[in-house]
């Protein structure tokens, strides 16, 4: 068979012009596939959009992402495809291919559009992140950015197997269940008694490490009254698995009512509980001996 | 010279060895370390009863005692070392005898079963040794899928199914940072640069045995109840935990050890013994690799170790570097663990681009693609690698200043990745590919790693990385890029290599169906995984959501799949090395690199004398004559 | 060869080593050059090791959870304390000067090997002493576990240092002793002792000045400030 001259794509006498041919495939298979994957898989790749204002931000991402991959995907794959294909030796022959050894003009291209790739994908992503006040995520004592006008905060406190939640502005009552008033802001505080669990609230799109002596923020706002569920995302023992509760979302009134009658059945606990803070450290302070 | 005269009774074999069976049984080898071993385990247990006494009123009363066990370990290791003979040498030393290379050399078999210098050996013991334990990370993978086979605990109680997980993670990476570079770069990169040896082979012969002795000191962990943290081993969790625990950290800080004297070593050889004429930009990839590995594990390493010493404390005598109660922070522990974290996984991905681009030359016939930009992304991956470690920490409440910063470097590492990838296009372009095995498990690298990699770039985003952070969607994208990527390259260099190492074939067809077999059944188990993830599945749970249970069904059914993949390779290992033995040549591959250019097996100096380097080992293909459109004449 | 490898069991095809052979060094050349990049990498090593310490002291003393970085009361003694960094600091010092000694073939060197090995064995028992007499131990505190873990990883590492020292000092005086008597040096070895000692000794003597400054830094961290 004949080598392929150094300079240049042209194709040699006899030889199909493989760049042609590959290119074509790949276009061709990005230009049909990105659409379908960003109409057809895009909603899939989370919780519904219109749970909350986090999960319609995490799907917009997941579609950006995915459908950034997809052609770069289907680049390597065509090529693996193409190459097993079309660059084969026949059995028991030892034939040479060109000794090319590089192309600066290739790598030069390959290494600009993989560095403004990303760059814009990282630049897309801070972006988002500090527009969205942190997307559902922990950001920790001090987020950078938080939403404007006023914000529910809901305590969640995570022990070893079991979330309890606490509203700071109804009285400081600790429940077992959490409940929700639809389209308003909330600020969960989360934080943990021993050790490192996550408070995973999936439909709404929190989520939150809850580590002992930290007080970990993170912002929702559902827009949809529904049931979801919260699960702990961290490892933290034999029944990290067990770790799961129902949430609910509800409308406003049904929340004013809820908390009320939680407020009443829960007065002799919320007593005795310690005051409300940030963090808790259980006692005794220094190291059992 | 001794050298000649020791060719020259090699050549004439060794004299037999006329002592009876007991009197060969007694020195410095696997017995006495066994004997010693468990010796100083004992020892190492009084001592710990003894000093731990009453002012620890916990471990009294519920008999836990970390100091016993963690001295128990660590004298047990000591003796299990002292018995193979690794401490003849610092012995003689000390009393200021002249350093001198190679013990006493047992002859035949036992030189696999003791501290022997030669690499050669090393490297097949490696081999051998890396097996049995993959073997047994890869049985608990199975008994964890068939625990995920309901929706519910079923057949293991919550502590057993953690012990699985974590042994399970822990054993496959701490025997697979050594995956590619005990066996292979142990063998091959003296070869390949043309020495006879190692920089310090006795250093070299104690980074396996260290392998080998955490390895049973991990399994051990079931006789102490277990650790329930998985393979990070994150506090304050670890510190609640029972006695198990102090397996992980011996056999954890164990690995860091090796890990650290497996790259100086490294580092030493490819630095000081390259043969004449072998500069840097003629050294093969694979060479290249092995030492931006060996870097990340001499720096990251350490790290480890003084993170697990730091848990050892805080468990044994109640130091408060991680508990809160006491002024310590659990985010101490997630950053000083992540800093090694993230070096570590690259320790485990770069050795797989090495392979890979070292071989795939071979078999399309064709010269490596763009050579300095491969060593420019690995070098880059590996200096990078520690700039990115708090991607793992975006949702633990750090400061949120942080995470543009680090999403920026996440995403920016994907970059150096990148031109490993447009390299192994390039080289791949217009070749004349063979479909060998070991190029089937490359050319499934790629496909693997690739969606291994763009997972990654996914979860670098902090807002995605908020859903999926801490669910199955991580446990896809890593062992996409750890099995796919890491695993299959090392079978794709065990069908490679083996036959010189060993010097007999493989049984064609059933390697070629373990490949399919195991493409398939990997790709079927673990591409569901990035669903689950989406669906809200969180890690490490033995119970779920139950409309999650058919798809977990099918993950487990094809995670047996895959496990019997790997038994039709145990097949093909006994059936081509115990019964079919059909010798392999020296050259099967028709490669042009130096490690085959010495006759199978293999000396035992390596060369008859050392060559002189005139170019990269890369010098295939016709070469392009000048002026377009001029056909060459065909073939070599 | 074929057929010696048939008759090994499992078909390992590798040459049968004569029993008891021995291969000589390589070149002290070649030696001092595989010596001095592992000295290197050693403290590199070394370096990423204490950093994890250095991290835990920074973190830890910047968050001061719940106060209990330091209760008030905790001193270290330093007296006993500036006593450490000095016998590590001279030590380092007459190491550095036993290596240029031998450059010049003075045969001084080995008293000067032996002094410096002598201190660092000091700094390690003057260490000890202070850990009886400060008025902390480990469950003290964030500030203590930091102090009691460094401290004494670091005196774990100065041993090191001081066996590799020492194995250098014993190979000088055996070799003297060998000439004394009149014996033909071992096989491999050079008449000049101090060439073949000297590889080696450069490395520990880098190895163990670098260590020294990481001392210095443990010493301020922990000590002073």
């Amino acid at each position: 068979m004949s080598s392929s001259p150094a300079v240049g794509p042209g194709a040699p006498a006899g030889q199909p012009n493989h760049l042609r041919r590959f290119l074509t495939l790949w276009l061709g298979s990005s230009i049909v596939a990105l659409p379908l994957v960003i109409i057809f898989i895009g909603p899939l790749l989370g919780p519904a959009g219109g749970n909350s204002a986090e999960t319609s931000g995490e799907i917009t991402d997941m579609k950006v992402l995915v459908g950034v991959a997809t052609p770069i995907i289907l680049l390597v794959m065509t090529f693996l495809l193409y190459a097993m294909i079309n660059f084969r030796q026949e059995q028991g022959s030892v034939l040479e291919g060109p000794a090319v050894r590089g192309d600066a003009r290739v790598q030069s291209l390959w290494i600009v559009i993989t560095s403004v790739l990303v760059l814009a994908i990282a630049v897309f992503g801070t972006v988002r992140l500090e527009s969205e006040s942190g997307d559902g995520s922990g950001s920790g004592p001090k987020p950078l950015t938080s939403p404007s006008g006023p914000k529910i905060p809901v305590q969640v406190i995570a022990q070893q197997w079991l979330f309890t939640y606490r509203y700071p502005t109804y009285g400081g009552v600790e429940t077992t269940s959490l409940v929700l008033p639809v389209n308003k802001e909330i600020e969960f505080n989360v934080t943990s008694l021993d050790v490192i669990h996550s408070f995973w609230a999936f439909q709404i799109g929190v989520k939150a490490d809850a580590n002992p002596g930290v007080d970990n923020i993170a912002f929702s706002k559902p827009t949809r009254e529904m049931e979801f569920e919260v699960h702990c995302a961290e490892l933290c023992g034999i029944w990290h698995g067990a770790m799961h509760n129902e949430a609910r979302v509800v409308s406003d009134t049904a929340f004013e009512s809820w908390i009320g009658e939680q407020r009443a059945r829960l007065a002799p606990a919320t007593k005795v509980l310690p005051g409300y803070s940030r963090t808790y450290t259980p006692e005794p302070l220094r190291r059992a001996e | 010279m001794s050298t000649t005269d020791a060719q020259a009774q090699a050549v004439s074999g060794p004299a037999p060895d006329t002592r009876p069976v007991w009197r060969r049984l007694i020195g410095f080898n696997l017995l006495t370390a066994v004997i010693l071993g468990v010796g100083g385990y004992y020892l190492g247990w009084f001592i710990g009863h003894q000093i731990n006494t009453s002012s620890f009123a916990y471990e009294k009363a519920t008999d836990e005692n970390d100091v016993a066990l963690l001295l128990a370990y660590a004298f047990g290791v000591v003796g299990f070392l002292i018995g193979l003979g690794f401490a003849n040498y610092p012995v003689e030393r000390f009393l200021g005898k002249p350093a001198s290379l190679r013990e006493k050399e047992g002859h035949g078999t036992s030189r696999y079963f003791g501290l022997c210098t030669d690499h050669k050996v090393v490297g097949i013991q490696y081999l051998v040794g890396i097996g049995l334990f993959l073997f047994v990370g890869a049985v608990n993978a199975m008994m964890i899928r068939t625990e995920l086979l309901h929706d519910t605990p079923t057949f293991v109680g919550p502590n057993q199914y953690l012990t699985l997980v974590g042994v399970h993670g822990t054993m496959m990476m701490g025997i697979m940072t050594s995956g590619i570079l005990g066996p292979f770069a142990n063998y091959f990169v003296p070869l390949m640069i043309g020495a006879r040896r190692m920089a310090f082979p006795r250093v070299e012969a104690l980074t396996f045995w260290l392998l080998m002795a955490g390895g049973f000191i991990l399994a051990s962990t079931i006789f102490f109840g277990g650790f329930p943290t998985g393979w990070t081993g994150y506090e304050p969790l670890n510190d609640q935990a029972v006695m198990g625990m102090d397996s992980y950290i011996i056999f954890f800080a164990l690995v860091g050890i090796s890990m650290v004297l497996l790259g100086l070593n490294m580092i030493a050889t490819i630095i000081t013994l390259r043969a004449p004429g072998l500069t840097w930009s003629r050294l093969p990839i694979f060479v290249w690799a092995t030492f931006a590995t060996a870097v990340l594990m001499v720096l990251a390493a350490p790290m480890l170790i003084a993170t697990l010493l730091m848990s050892a404390l805080d468990r044994s005598i109640s130091t408060s570097f991680f508990i809160v109660g006491g002024g310590g922070s659990s985010f101490l522990f997630q950053n000083l663990f992540w800093f090694f974290g993230h070096p570590e996984v690259y320790i485990l991905a770069l050795p797989g681009f090495g392979i890979v681009l070292e071989l795939i030359p071979v078999f399309v016939r064709k010269p490596l693609w763009g050579y300095r930009l491969a060593i420019a992304g690995m070098l880059g991956v590996s200096l990078m690698s520690f700039f990115v470690w708090q991607h793992h920490l975006f949702v633990s409440g750090i400061n949120a200043d942080l995470r543009p910063f680090y999403m920026l470097s996440t995403e920016i590492i994907s970059v150096p990745t990148g031109f490993i990838f447009i390299c192994f296009m390039g080289t791949l372009w217009r070749g004349r590919m063979s479909l060998t095995v070991p190029m089937l498990f490359c050319l499934a690298w790629a496909f693997n790693f690739l969606i291994g990699g763009t997972s990654g770039v996914v979860l670098s985003d902090v807002a995605t990385d908020t859903q999926l952070h801490g669910s199955f969607f991580v446990m896809a994208h890593f062992h996409y890029t750890i099995v796919g990527g890491l695993i299959f390259s090392f079978f794709a260099a065990i069908y490679y290599w083996v036959p010189k190492m060993l010097g007999l074939k493989f049984n064609e067809k059933l390697a070629k169906w373990h490949f399919w077999l195991m493409f398939v059944s990997f790709n079927s188990t673990f591409l569901p995984l990035f669903a689950l993830g989406i669906m809200g599945m969180p890690r490490r749970v033995s119970q779920y959501e139950p409309h999650l249970l058919g798809l977990n069904i099918w993950v487990s059914i094809s995670a047996f799949v895959l496990g019997f993949s790997m038994l039709i390779f145990l097949v093909n290992v006994i059936y081509s090395m115990v019964f079919a033995r059909v010798p392999a040549e020296a050259n099967p591959w028709h490669s042009k690199s130096l490690e085959w250019q010495v006759p199978t097996p293999v000396p035992v100096n390596n060369f008859e004398q050392i060559p002189v380097i005139d170019s990269d080992p890369y010098d295939y293909g016709t070469p392009i004559p000048i002026g377009a459109g001029q056909t060459a004449p065909a073939g070599a | 060869m074929a057929s010696q490898g048939e008759n090994l069991p499992l078909g390992l095809m590798v040459p049968p080593v004569a029993a008891g052979s021995e291969i000589p060094p390589e070149p002290p050349d070649v030696a001092g050059r595989t010596l001095a990049v592992a000295a290197r990498l050693l403290c590199g090593a070394t370096t990423f090791f204490f950093l994890a310490f250095l991290f835990a002291y920074i973190y830890l003393r910047s968050l001061n959870q719940n106060g209990l970085w330091r209760p008030p009361h905790e001193h270290p003694n330093q007296g006993w304390g500036a006593a450490f960094v000095a016998c590590v600091v001279i030590s380092a010092i007459a190491s550095i000067v036993a290596g240029r000694q031998m450059k010049a073939k003075s045969p001084a060197w080995v008293a000067s090997a032996l002094g410096a090995l002598v201190l660092g064995l000091a700094a390690v028992a003057v260490q000890c002493i202070e850990y009886t007499v400060q008025n902390f131990g480990p469950t003290d505190g964030a500030y203590a576990s930091v102090f009691c873990g460094w401290s004494a990883f670091y005196l774990l590492a100065v041993l090191g240092a001081m066996f590799w020292l020492e194995t250098h000092v014993a190979s000088a005086r055996r070799a003297r002793a060998r000439i004394g008597r009149g014996e033909p040096p071992p096989t491999g070895d050079i008449k000049e002792p101090a060439r073949t000692i000297s590889p080696g000794m450069d490395a520990a003597i880098f190895y163990w000045t670098f260590l020294a400054g990481i001392g210095v830094i443990t010493y301020v961290t922990l000590y002073l400030v």
